[in-house]
This record gives C-alpha cells, sequence and structure tokens, in this order.
C-alpha cells in the first residue's frame, strides 16, 4: 500500500479512538480512557509528521507518478521551491493544515498535569475536526494521488510562487490558522462546563495563533510588494482579505479578554470573537484554496468547496445552539460605569476591529453574493476598502494614544488634563515644526506627526510610571530599575511595543501613499532620468540564464544631489521556458529613509522601459512588521497568564477584592 | 437627556456617517464583470464605463511591442473577441491561450485594459506529458 495514504488512514482510525475515549471517558468517568486517548493523540502527530516527511521526499526526489508533486514541480525546478511546492496547491496546504493541529494537541497531550476536566471537553472539538481533516485528504483533497502513467516531467510551479516569501508565507499563515481552533475547542468546553476560565487558557494560545496570522500576513505583503509588480504592499486582493480578517477577529479577542481579567464580564462578546475568528479561518482557507473567488492565489476549480461549507454551518449552528442552551451561564454583570475610560477604549477598539471585519467580510463576499442571489459578476476595488479602512485606522491610532494613559471606570476631566496635557501640547508644537518644515499634506501632518507623537508620548509617559513605580518598591539604580520594570511587567511593554509596530506601519502606509513619486522612462543605456531627489542612469542591460529562467536586467546608478548613493540597482524581467512565461521581477532598495521601487516593463538589448518609484518611509513597515511587531508578541507570549485559580461561574458574585488579590504570577498553563 | 444617551446618540451617528460613508464607496467602487461574449453585446451601451472582462488570450493574436511597453492582444471566449490593448507593460504569467481578466473601458473598438490579470490555471492528469506508462 502507498506509505502516505496508509499513515493517514491509521491516523484517522486513531482519531476515531481518541474522540470515542475521550466521550466514553467524559461519560463514564474513566480516567484510564483519557491516558490511552492522550498516546492516541501523540500517535497522530507522528503519522501526520510520516505523511508530511513522505511529500517532501516525494517532491526532493521528483516523483511525477504522484499527481500532486507532478503538478506542482518539475525537473528543472531549484530545490528549495520544490520544497516549497509542498503547499503551492490545496491539497498539500490542507496536509500541512492537519499536521500542524496535530502537534499542536500532542504537545497538549504529552503535559499531562495540564489535561483537566476543560481540555478532556475542548479535545473532542479538535478531534472532530482532524478527523474530518483526515476524511478530506483520503477522499477529495488527495496530496498522494498516483496517476496510472509515469510523466516525464512536471507541470512546474507557478513562477510567481518562485519566491523566498512563498517558502515562509504559507507555513506560517497556517500556523496560525491551526493555532485558532485551540481556543475555540477551549471556548466550546467553556461554554458546556460553564467555565470562564476558557479566556485566560486560551489567550496563550490565541497569541501563538496571532503570531502566526501576524507574520503570515507580513510574509504574504512583502511577498506582494517584491513580486507581484503592483508596487505597493496591500491591493485588498480577497486571499489578502482572507487572511486578514481571522487576524482583524483574533486581535479584538485579545484586547477584550483584558476586560475580562480586569472586570470580568464580555463573555457573550468573546465567544462571538472566537466563533468569527475560527470560522474566517475556515473561510479564509475557502477562499484560497476552493478556487471560488478569481485571484492569482486560487487554485483552478476544486471539489472542496461543498465540504468547507458544510463544515462551517455545522460549527455555526452547534455553537449557537450551545450557547442558547447555556445563555444563563454566559451572561455578563454590566462592566461599563463610563464612555470615557480604560474599559470603554477597549470596547472601541473592538467596534473598529468589528467595523473593519464587517467592511473587509462585505467587500469580499460581496461579488459571491451577487453572483449565486442576483445573477451577475461584479468586482470591489480597493476604494471601498480604503474610504472605509483609513477612518478606521486614524481613529485606531488615537485610541492608542489615549488607552495606557485613561483611567479604569470612570477618567475625570481633571485627570484627563493631567494626563493628556504634555502629549497633546507635544502633538501640537511637532505639527507646527513640521509645518515649518514644509510638510503641507493632511494625512502626513494628522497622521503621521501628531498620531506619532501622541502615541510614543503616552506609551513613554505610562512606562515611565511602571519605572518610577518599581524605584519606589526598591531602587536599584535606573538600568536596573527599568529592567525590573520590565520582567515585571512584560505583558504590558509586549503590547506596547505591538501597538509601537502598528504605528510604523500605518506611518510608512501613510508616507508611501501620500508622498510616493513615480515615472516610466523608455530609457536608452547611458542616459540618466531624474524622479524626485534621485537621478537614475542606465549603465547596462544584460541577459543570462539562472537556474530554471533567462533573466533580462538593466542596471542603474543613482545619484543624489550628485553623489553616488546606489550602484548597479537592477530592474529585472524572468522568462520561464518550461510556463512559456515572462513575469517582471520589482527590486526594491532602501537609500536613507526611501525604498527606490524598480518595475520593468520591457527591456531588449538596447533599451529598457522602467517604472520607478521612490516611496518614502517604506522600511518602517518591515522593521515594524517583522521585527517590533513579533518581539512584542514574543515578549507578550514570555509572560505568565494571569488568571483566577477557581472556577468562576457567575462574575455577580465576584468579589472585586478577592479577584485584584489573585495575582499576576499565577501560573495556568494549557 | 442624561448623559448615557447623549454618549449613545453621539456614537449612533458616527456609526450611521460610517454606515452612509461605507454604502457610498462601496457602490463607486463596485465594477461588472463579464464574460466576452456577454461585453460584445452590451459594449455599445456601456459608455466608457470601467469593467472586468473575462476570457482567453487568443493564440497568434499577440503584438508586443518593448519600446512603448504596449501589449495588443485578443481576448475571446465561444461566443465573440475583443481587442485589448495595454500600455502597462508585460503582465505577469503572459502566455497564449490562458484565461485572463481585463480591467478597462472600450473606446473605439477596443478595449483600454489598466490592468491585465492572468490566471493560472491548474493542469490535472490529461495535460501531464506523458513518458514511461505505469500502471498502478
Amino acid at each position: 500500500m502507498e506509505l502516505g495514504e496508509t499513515t493517514l488512514i491509521i491516523a484517522l482510525i486513531l482519531s476515531v479512538y481518541a474522540l470515542v475515549a475521550h466521550i466514553i471517558g467524559i461519560w463514564k468517568k474513566k480516567n484510564e480512557l483519557f491516558d490511552s486517548a492522550r498516546i492516541a493523540i501523540i500517535g497522530i502527530a507522528v503519522l501526520t509528521t510520516i505523511a508530511s516527511i513522505w511529500l517532501f521526499n516525494l517532491f526532493i526526489t521528483r516523483n511525477f507518478q504522484y499527481e500532486y508533486v507532478a503538478i506542482y514541480s518539475s525537473l528543472d525546478l531549484p530545490m528549495a521551491y520544490t520544497l516549497s511546492a509542498f503547499w503551492a496547491g490545496a491539497d498539500g496546504s490542507l496536509l500541512l493544515w492537519a499536521w500542524l493541529i496535530s502537534i499542536y494537541i500532542a504537545v497538549i497531550a504529552a503535559r499531562g498535569k495540564s489535561y483537566d476536566n476543560l481540555i478532556k471537553h475542548a479535545m473532542p472539538v479538535i478531534l472532530i475536526t482532524l478527523t474530518y481533516f483526515f476524511y478530506m485528504l483520503l477522499t477529495v483533497s488527495r496530496p498522494f494521488r498516483m496517476l496510472d502513467f509515469m510523466p516525464a516531467d512536471g507541470n512546474g510551479l507557478n513562477p510567481l510562487l518562485q519566491d523566498p516569501g512563498m517558502f515562509f508565507h504559507p507555513p506560517t499563515l497556517f500556523w496560525g490558522y491551526a493555532g485558532v481552533i485551540i481556543p475555540f475547542a477551549l471556548m466550546v468546553a467553556g461554554i458546556y462546563l460553564s467555565d470562564d476560565t476558557w479566556t485566560y487558557r486560551a489567550r496563550r494560545w490565541a497569541l501563538w495563533a496571532w503570531l502566526g496570522l501576524a507574520l503570515g500576513n507580513m510574509f504574504g505583503s512583502y511577498w506582494a510588494y517584491t513580486v507581484l509588480n503592483w508596487g505597493g504592499f496591500w491591493g485588498w486582493d480577497p486571499v489578502e482579505n482572507a487572511s486578514f480578517l481571522p487576524w482583524l477577529t483574533m486581535t479584538a479577542f485579545y484586547h477584550s479578554t483584558m476586560i475580562t481579567e480586569r472586570k470580568g464580564g464580555m463573555k457573550f462578546w468573546n465567544i462571538l470573537l472566537i466563533l468569527f475568528t475560527w470560522e474566517l479561518t475556515v473561510y479564509g482557507t475557502l477562499l484560497t484554496r476552493s478556487g471560488i473567488i478569481a485571484s492569482v492565489h486560487t487554485f483552478g476549480q476544486s471539489v472542496t468547496a461543498p465540504y468547507y461549507i458544510n463544515y462551517m454551518i455545522v460549527v455555526l449552528a452547534a455553537t449557537l445552539m450551545l450557547v442558547a442552551w447555556k445563555y444563563d451561564s454566559i451572561r455578563s454583570k454590566k462592566v461599563f460605569e463610563s464612555f470615557v475610560s480604560r474599559e470603554a477604549s477597549f470596547l472601541y477598539n473592538n467596534w473598529i476591529f468589528m467595523a473593519a471585519t464587517a467592511s473587509v467580510l462585505w467587500g469580499t463576499t460581496y461579488p459571491l453574493l451577487s453572483e449565486a442571489f442576483r445573477g451577475y459578476k461584479v468586482m470591489v476595488g480597493p476604494s471601498f476598502y480604503n474610504q472605509i479602512n483609513v477612518p478606521l485606522g486614524i481613529a485606531l491610532l488615537f485610541l492608542m494614544a489615549i488607552c495606557p494613559l485613561i483611567a479604569w471606570r470612570k477618567a475625570s476631566v481633571s485627570h484627563l488634563k493631567r494626563n493628556f496635557t504634555r502629549p497633546l501640547v507635544a502633538a501640537v508644537v511637532a505639527m507646527f515644526i513640521a509645518f515649518a518644515l514644509g510638510i503641507r499634506d493632511f494625512y502626513a501632518l494628522f497622521v503621521a506627526v501628531a498620531g506619532t507623537v501622541l502615541v510614543v508620548s503616552t506609551h513613554l509617559l505610562d512606562i515611565s510610571r511602571i519605572v518610577n513605580k518599581q524605584k519606589k518598591l526598591e531602587d536599584a539604580g535606573t538600568l536596573k530599575n527599568i529592567s525590573r520594570a520590565f520582567m515585571n511587567n512584560r505583558r504590558t511593554f509586549g503590547g506596547y511595543m505591538c501597538h509601537i509596530a502598528i504605528l510604523m506601519i500605518i506611518v510608512a502606509a501613510a508616507g508611501a501613499v501620500v508622498y510616493e513619486q513615480a515615472q516610466t522612462f523608455n530609457m536608452r543605456a547611458g542616459g540618466t532620468y531624474s524622479v524626485g531627489d534621485y537621478d537614475f542612469k542606465l549603465t547596462k542591460i544584460d541577459q543570462f540564464a539562472q537556474n530554471n529562467r533567462d533573466v533580462q536586467a538593466a542596471y542603474f546608478d543613482v545619484y543624489k544631489n550628485g553623489e553616488k548613493v546606489l550602484t548597479k540597482a537592477e530592474a529585472r524581467m524572468y522568462h520561464y521556458a518550461k510556463q512559456e512565461s515572462t513575469n517582471v521581477k520589482p527590486m526594491a532598495y532602501t537609500v536613507g529613509i526611501d525604498d527606490l521601487y524598480f518595475s520593468a516593463q520591457a527591456i531588449t538589448a538596447d533599451s529598457a522601459t522602467v517604472k520607478i518609484k521612490v516611496m518614502p518611509m517604506m522600511f518602517l513597515m518591515w522593521i515594524g512588521g517583522f521585527y517590533v511587531l513579533i518581539l512584542g508578541i514574543l515578549i507578550c507570549i514570555s509572560t505568565v497568564v494571569p488568571i483566577r485559580q477557581r472556577t468562576i461561574s457567575d462574575d455577580v458574585n465576584i468579589n472585586q477584592n478577592v479577584q485584584k488579590t489573585i495575582t499576576a504570577e499565577s501560573v495556568y498553563e494549557t | 437627556m442624561n448623559r448615557k444617551y447623549k454618549n449613545m446618540f453621539g456614537i449612533g451617528i458616527v456609526a450611521i456617517l460610517l454606515i452612509y460613508l461605507g454604502a457610498q464607496s462601496f457602490s463607486n467602487a463596485l465594477s461588472f464583470y463579464y464574460e466576452v461574449g456577454e461585453f460584445v453585446q452590451k459594449a455599445d451601451s456601456l459608455n466608457g464605463k470601467v469593467v472586468n472582462v473575462n476570457g482567453s488570450i487568443v493564440k497568434g493574436s499577440t503584438i508586443w511591442e518593448p519600446e512603448k511597453a504596449r501589449l495588443t492582444f485578443k481576448l475571446g471566449d465561444n461566443n465573440g473577441t475583443i481587442t485589448v490593448v495595454s500600455n502597462e507593460g508585460m503582465p505577469g504569467n503572459y502566455k497564449e491561450g490562458i484565461p485572463a481578466v481585463v480591467t478597462g473601458y472600450f473606446i473605439n473598438n477596443t478595449f483600454q485594459a489598466t490592468q491585465v490579470v492572468t490566471k493560472c490555471p491548474s493542469k490535472y492528469g490529461g495535460d501531464l506529458d506523458h513518458g514511461d506508462h505505469n500502471e498502478t
């Protein structure tokens, strides 16, 4: 028998066994059944690992008798992209998803100590999903399907996917997708058991999934910037939107849990957010992997769409029925005393994220609805998304500025004056200075300058307040005070780093959009052409073979104010003989605060038609998104998750004082 | 009106403005999507409106003028053919015979494309190059 499908069949059997063992174990209260189910779960992870290694091996050995290998690779495909072809198609992506979920639950199963009642009730939800995925992998989405002939060569990988970005974008995204199911399962178990602690248990996994989703979105954006030749980092493509949607709702959830932690409540809202996140994760897979929306990413027509749609309907119906059944234990007490308070700012934050989610979901889904119910096809252009999400982004920026310094419960006028006078004065002064320096654009002045100064100053003020508290507690010198304040408040510091990262991304987007300068030239070798402050001299045109493609390259020396700032910058075009296709390879170079972006439209032996863009501040987007944001999330993950140590089924009975004494030191790990 | 209702009123106004803004920008951002045959029938009534047209790039129809970065080709399906001109350079993955969606407007019997998106079709069994024949 074929190794890949055999391992998947055994994994399917073990999943069913572990599921049944959990159900009977819960029903009959037999602990030994959970022990054997945990071993089965670890077995599932081992088997899916074997199946995945086997698929890698099939690609490495270029075994074209396997249809999936033949469709997504070829003899001339470089080895790195041969490996990344694993997730180039729908079938391999589903295997990757199942593989990651099985590893996550094996980690939980291997740590017996935390395998408590909540986890025991959560695990069946994950096992049902995993069983369904294995069923799909063996019936309608088969990466190990064999052909009845041996092709001489494979079709090769879509040239647009032959980029280092594709090595990281899908795995990080699926790391996030796989992580989302654990908070979802904990939520279902929490509703069933009327156990509110699911929120805290889910949070660490939610952060882990959020990290994957953030990385996936950033890699996707970087790939679009350096491969797709839009000259942009975000095009509101339906498939980009598909990965953005769960990130938005997960971000809302993480903020919402802070109100829950501080004041209880928001139970129903948290449930909705996690339900949306999981549904949108599956919806994202439906969009990207079933081919129902035309996009550069989709993989043609697929028979898997009804399977994902059915799964989504069942999940939605089952969760809502459970919520209706347990509604009395879900109802929260009122947590908002004032519309001007820290908790209200979190609520506004959630509304902004939900408004963004609704607009992106509507724009992405409307073409499908229009075709299905009105009989005609339409497309929704980027202007819709921008007109809704730019104001929302600005509102979010100012909310971020307010959040660190506003009081819990109710902020009085004197409190607002005391905390916000200095940041507001600094922002106004910065705007005047920027105006005097020649910045006139509304977005640049109001968003980039005033917004940045406000956000940075309020965050710094709060950090200085935390350090001062540490100093009062035990003064050990400035550096030690700062490091101790950091160690004792890692979640706050990590969260603030994420805020700064988002600020950097917003500023980069504003800078690139407002101050972008672009021009297209038909150039002759030796000629010099100007864009903005830069002069571009076309020094040479060359043609050579590289791996599985022919490269046409135009080389430039770049000058600013007469001084050479860049040598041998390139504009490139690739021709892939295997696919008989020609692709533009945009090239971006960072010089000072500007990105110089070269997009060749045509290259001949002695001339080149090249679009050159000067985009200021773009470097902030990548530093913010790849380094600051990820570091911030990692710092948050490193912290212990505060938790109420006992199950509290009704918030009305919480003694606020008792709640406050349960400190951030309490550890409860899933 | 007490403070709570005032606040609710304010939030409601913001929400209504946002929904109004969304509805306005949505109708402006919508563009119709036709198959070539459908488009040929409706082209005259569209009065230069920006639309999307889906079809296949006709084999042997491509004229590529690199010095002008101009691409001219025919887009067709079973029910019609149109001539497409794009001055945006060579689109990614361009190849004759494959499906493409062009965005632009129809003028002087030519479709002026501001964007050409080629679709990379999935090729299954039948399209694979048959080499050594092994039965499984």
